[in-house]
Parts: C-alpha cells; structure tokens; sequence
C-alpha cells in the first residue's frame, strides 16, 4: 500500500505539486492523468525519492520513505520512463540484470531471471540478449525497459508515460501485455500518462491532476459517469463517454439464452435461423463496444455470442448494450 | 579474399607501415643511409651516431607517455568535478587553468621551469603536462554532458548511487570522447617533446638539435621521420581503442 499524504512540492514559490493525499492499495494500478506540466511526474519522482518533497509524507506498507536509504528504497521499486534510458553501452542481458546484479544475485539465478522475462516479452532471447538497445526498434526497446523494472520482481513499479512514443498498434500491444502481467503479479503501479484512454484501459482508479492539485479520484466507470463539472469534465471529454463506458465492460455478462433454431452453425460460419444470412458473432472477451459498433454496422438488434470454440451459447441484445451506455 | 578483410587490412595499413618503418629505422638505420645521404651535406654523417636511435626513442615516448598519462588524470579529474551538480562553480577556474596551460607557450615554460626546476627530463615533464591539459579536459566535458540524461535518470531511479552511475554509466558513454581528448593531446606532445633536447632532456628532439647546430639536413630529417611514426602510431592505437569502446554505437568512430 502507498500513502501519499498532503503532498507538495514547491518550486521558485509555485506549488507544482499541492497537497495531494492518495491511498493506493496492494496490486492495484493507478492512473494518474493531467495536462503537460500538471505535477503528475513530480509526484511519481517524490514516491522514490529521485525528488524530495517541501512538505507531506509519502509511506509504503506503512514505513515512512524518507527514514529509508534512497537506494535501497529505489532497488524494491520498478521505474519506467519515458525515454526508456536502457543502457546504451549495454547489452539487452546486461540492462535487464541491472538490479539484479545491485542486489547481488548469484549469476545463475540472474541469467534464469533475465531469461524468463525476453520470453515473457516475446523477445526471442537467442536474437535479443546480446544485442545492444540502439539495434532493437523503439516498441522492442519499451518492452525490455519494462522487462528491466520488473527484474527483482519488485512490488511496486512508477510509470511516467512509458508507452508515450510509441504508434498506435505497438502500443496497444504493450499495453495489454502489460495489463495482463500487472494483474497476474499483483504488481502495486502508479501510472502517469496523459492519454485518457490509456487510463481508462488500464487503470483501477484514475487520478485527474490540474496545476498540482488532484481533482478527482475515480474508478474508470464512475469517473465517466459523474466527473466533476469544469477541468474533469472537459478533459475526460463527455462526447465519447459511451463509447468509453462500452469499452470498458466485456459481453459475457450480457450473453443470455437464444430460442432454439435462432441461429445455426454451417462449416464454421453462424447464421441468421430465420433469414440464413451469416452474421458475426459476438466472441468472449469482446468489449460492448465491439459489439455496439457490429449492430449498427449490421443494423440489427441481437447478435448471436459464440465461446471459445466457435459454438454459439446464446445472444447479445442491443438494448442491454445500450443500457450499459446510459446514465 | 573478401571485400570485408580487404578493407580491414586497408584500415590496418598504416598501422603496420608506421611499425615496419620504425622498427626498420631503430634497428638498423644504416638501411637507410643511401636515403639519408641524399640531403646531408658533403663529408658528414648522414645518421645520427652519438646516441643509440633506439635508446632515444625509449626516452621520448618516457617523457611524452608519462606527461600524457599525469595530464590524463589531472583533466579528467578536473573534467569530473566540473560536471557534477556542486562542481559546476569550479567550471571557470577549470577552463582558465586548461587553456592558460594550451595558450602558454611550451618553450616559455621551459624557460620559467628551468631555473626551478633543473635541466633535463622534469621542465620539460611540466611543458608537456601544462600543454597536454586542455584536449582532454574539454573532450572530458564534452563526453559526460554528452550522456542522455534519461539514461542517468533511470540509473538512478534503479537504484544505483551516484559513484556507481560515474563508473558504470557516464565514463563508459564518455569513453570514446575522452579517449579522443587523450588522442590529440598525445599526438601533439610528441611533436612538442623536440623541444625538451634544447634543455638537455632525452629524446628524439636531440637529433634535430643536432641537426640544426651542424646543418645537417639528414639529422634533421631523421629525428622528424622518427617523431612522426611514433605519432602514427600512436593515433592508430588510440583508433582502434575508440572504435573498441564506441562498439554499442550505431556508427563506429
Ligand atoms: N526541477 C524543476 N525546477 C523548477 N520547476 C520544475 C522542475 N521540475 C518541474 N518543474 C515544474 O513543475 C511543474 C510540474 O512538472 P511535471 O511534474 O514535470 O509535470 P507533468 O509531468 O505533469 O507534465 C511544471 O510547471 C514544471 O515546469
Ligand atoms: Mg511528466
């Protein structure tokens, strides 16, 4: 658990960061979101100390960081940036060993260790653990940065914009990639980015920031259900906020049972039992808003579901979709 | 043979040349009499006779190494201090010492040294140490600054303290530019340690003076051909150390 309690920073007499308290709990990744130049890196930066603060305090699992020695504090937490800074002069191996080797791990335990992350990265190590950083494309090298935070397994990793520069496809990749293995290890992040569907997408709460201070803190759905009027408002963008509140469900919960005959299965493809027309089923795991965009675009309103093999169990109708998307 | 070996052994040439030659001309410089007899005048000796050039040699790159080696540390040093966050306000004495070291000409230093210090090897030790100072200061600088602050900023958030993100991260990174700073300053002192023969310091520069005394031309030329190789060489070591620590680059130095 992380407790930021009335946090400032002052710089030259302005308060880049202003009295922001926040309790983020074990496993948990918060988004912390804003406009450039809101605080949202000074406050990640005070968390490990890269940064002292004018006044607050900051503890994890209850312990006060500023009684702890900075290094040793930064060795127990992952750090990602923007620029990545993987070590230049250092081989893809070397850079993710970097912590582990501080810490002083056996050799073996380290080059298992290295190992194990290329693969859970999809960085085929034969071709990658002794290449250097400058001959990895930018998508590869933003995967070994965040390979190289999580090394020591540490329990708690601070995000700043780590999937800023990348294109859109790449980025999507890692990011779900990343979500599953937050997740899966339980992993206590605090995520900077000022991209809102990035927060939307992977955060448990998100932090809105404005000139240090942090307006709102929200789950995802409750933030697009009732942010607060002025800067939260017109920077979560209420336009798309059903769009938004459809990404954020999956269909399963909306899957319920088809009249028999509804729909039939023929070599693979579903169709329609009535018309014969074939149709594209809905799939699990697919977000409401897969489905959304595939009812208006087959302008219909029910959709057969299908599990994982291909075999429909149901139907989705439109108007419980469209009940998720209202207020 | 590939184009790939035939390229390396181009790159490789001068290398091999300059120590073919020097050793050549160390080992038995009467090989090269009928050249040398070319430009000596009538009656004299076309090769310098009165040291062993061997022995000589050994003095010259003693003094050149051991000013360049005392040099490197001092601007290095200088170079690291300047750069860190509570050094910065020894940038002005630093640049003031460096360049009034490069400015001052090595032949006035001489002239001060002598008088302090006595003749022979330790004035002319003082010349090329002043002289040698600014290359490697200035590239050292140049080097650290050239560090990608993001790549310190993640060090340090690794945890790494900051003598560690020194040694491991920036003087790596700085490396090839320093070496280049050491490259030039090296390079220059060879040629600048001919002077230290007028205060009776040992080295190649004996026979040029004694060249020049007897006008003899072939003297002349020897001691020079003798300096250039020896810098030859020299910049192609330094080369291929460069080229070793730019190895993570994209483009090789
Ligand atoms: N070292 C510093 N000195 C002075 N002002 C700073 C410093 N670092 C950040 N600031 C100022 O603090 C504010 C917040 O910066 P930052 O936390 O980096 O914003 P964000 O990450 O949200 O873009 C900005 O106005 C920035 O100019
Ligand atoms: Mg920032």
């Amino acid at each position: 658990m992380i407790t930021l309690q009335n946090l400032t920073k002052i710089y030259g007499g302005v308060k880049a960061v202003n009295d922001v308290s926040l309790t983020i709990p074990d496993g948990e990744l918060w988004a912390l979101v804003g406009t450039s130049g809101c605080g949202k890196s000074t406050t990640l930066r005070m968390v490990n100390r890269l940064i002292e603060p004018s006044s607050g305090s900051i503890q994890i699992d209850g312990v006060d960081v500023m009684a702890m020695n900075p290094q040793a504090l930064r060795l127990g937490i992952g750090y990602v940036i923007q620029g990545i800074g993987l070590f230049p002069h250092r081989t893809i191996a070397e850079n993710i060993a970097t912590v582990p080797r501080l810490l002083g791990w056996k050799r073996g335990r380290i080059a298992e260790r290295v190992d194990e992350l290329l693969h859970l990265f999809s960085l085929a190590p034969g071709e990658f653990a002794r290449k250097y950083p400058h001959q990895l494309s930018g998508g590869q090298q933003q995967r070994v940065g965040v390979a190289r935070a999580l090394a020591a397994e540490p329990p708690i990793l601070l995000m700043d914009e780590p999937f800023g520069a990348l294109d859109p496809i790449t980025r999507a990749r890692l990011q779900m990639e990343f979500a599953q293995i937050q997740k899966r290890q339980k992993i206590t992040v605090i995520f900077v980015t000022h991209d809102m569907d990035e927060a939307f997408l992977l955060g448990d709460r998100i932090a809105v920031m404005d000139k240090g201070r942090v307006l709102q803190v929200e789950t995802p759905e409750n933030l697009l259900r009732r942010p607060q009027p002025g800067f939260v408002s017109d920077f979560i963008g209420l336009d798309d906020r059903v769009i938004r509140l459809l990404s954020l469900r999956t269909v399963d919960e909306a899957v319920r049972p088809a009249a028999p005959g509804r729909w039939r299965e023929a070599d693979g493809a579903i169709l329609d039992g009535t018309t014969g027309k074939p149709v594209a089923p809905v799939r699990p795991g697919d977000t409401m808003r897969e489905a959304a965009s595939r009812i208006i675009w087959e302008n219909t309103d029910v959709l057969p579901a299908v599990d994982a093999g291909g075999h429909v169990v149901g139907e989705v109708l439109a108007s419980q979709i469209w009940a998720q998307g209202s207020r | 043979m590939t184009r790939a070996r035939a390229s390396s052994l181009l790159r490789h040439l001068p290398l091999a040349l300059a120590v073919l030659v020097l050793v050549l001309l160390l080992a038995a410089p009467q090989l090269f009499r009928p050249l040398f007899a070319t430009v000596n005048p009538l009656g004299a000796t076309a090769i310098y006779d009165r040291a062993s050039l061997w022995s000589l040699t050994l003095d010259h790159l003693e003094i050149v190494l051991a000013a360049g080696l005392v040099s490197t540390i001092v601007a290095v040093l200088l170079g690291i201090v300047v750069t860190r966050r509570d050094g910065a306000e020894f940038m002005p004495f630093a640049r003031t010492l460096t360049n009034l070291g490069q400015a001052f000409p090595p032949v006035a230093v001489l002239a001060i040294a002598v008088p302090l210090l006595g003749f022979g090897f330790r004035p002319t030790f003082v010349a090329l140490f002043a002289y040698g100072l600014l290359p490697i200061f200035e590239n050292t600088v140049a080097g650290l600054r050239s560090v990608p602050p993001q790549t310190i900023e993640a060090a340090r958030g690794m945890g790494m303290s900051r003598g560690r993100i020194l040694r491991e991260v920036e003087l790596p990174l700085a490396a090839p530019l320093i070496l280049a700073g050491i490259r030039i300053s090296t390079i220059i002192n060879f040629g600048t340690a001919t002077i230290g023969s007028t205060v009776g310091a040992k080295g190649l520069g004996e026979i040029i003076v004694a060249g020049l005394q007897s006008n003899n031309t072939a003297y002349i030329l020897q001691g020079g051909v003798a300096v250039a190789l020896l810098a030859i060489l020299f910049d192609r070591i330094f080369a291929i150390a460069i080229s070793r620590t730019s190895r993570h680059r994209a483009v090789p130095a």
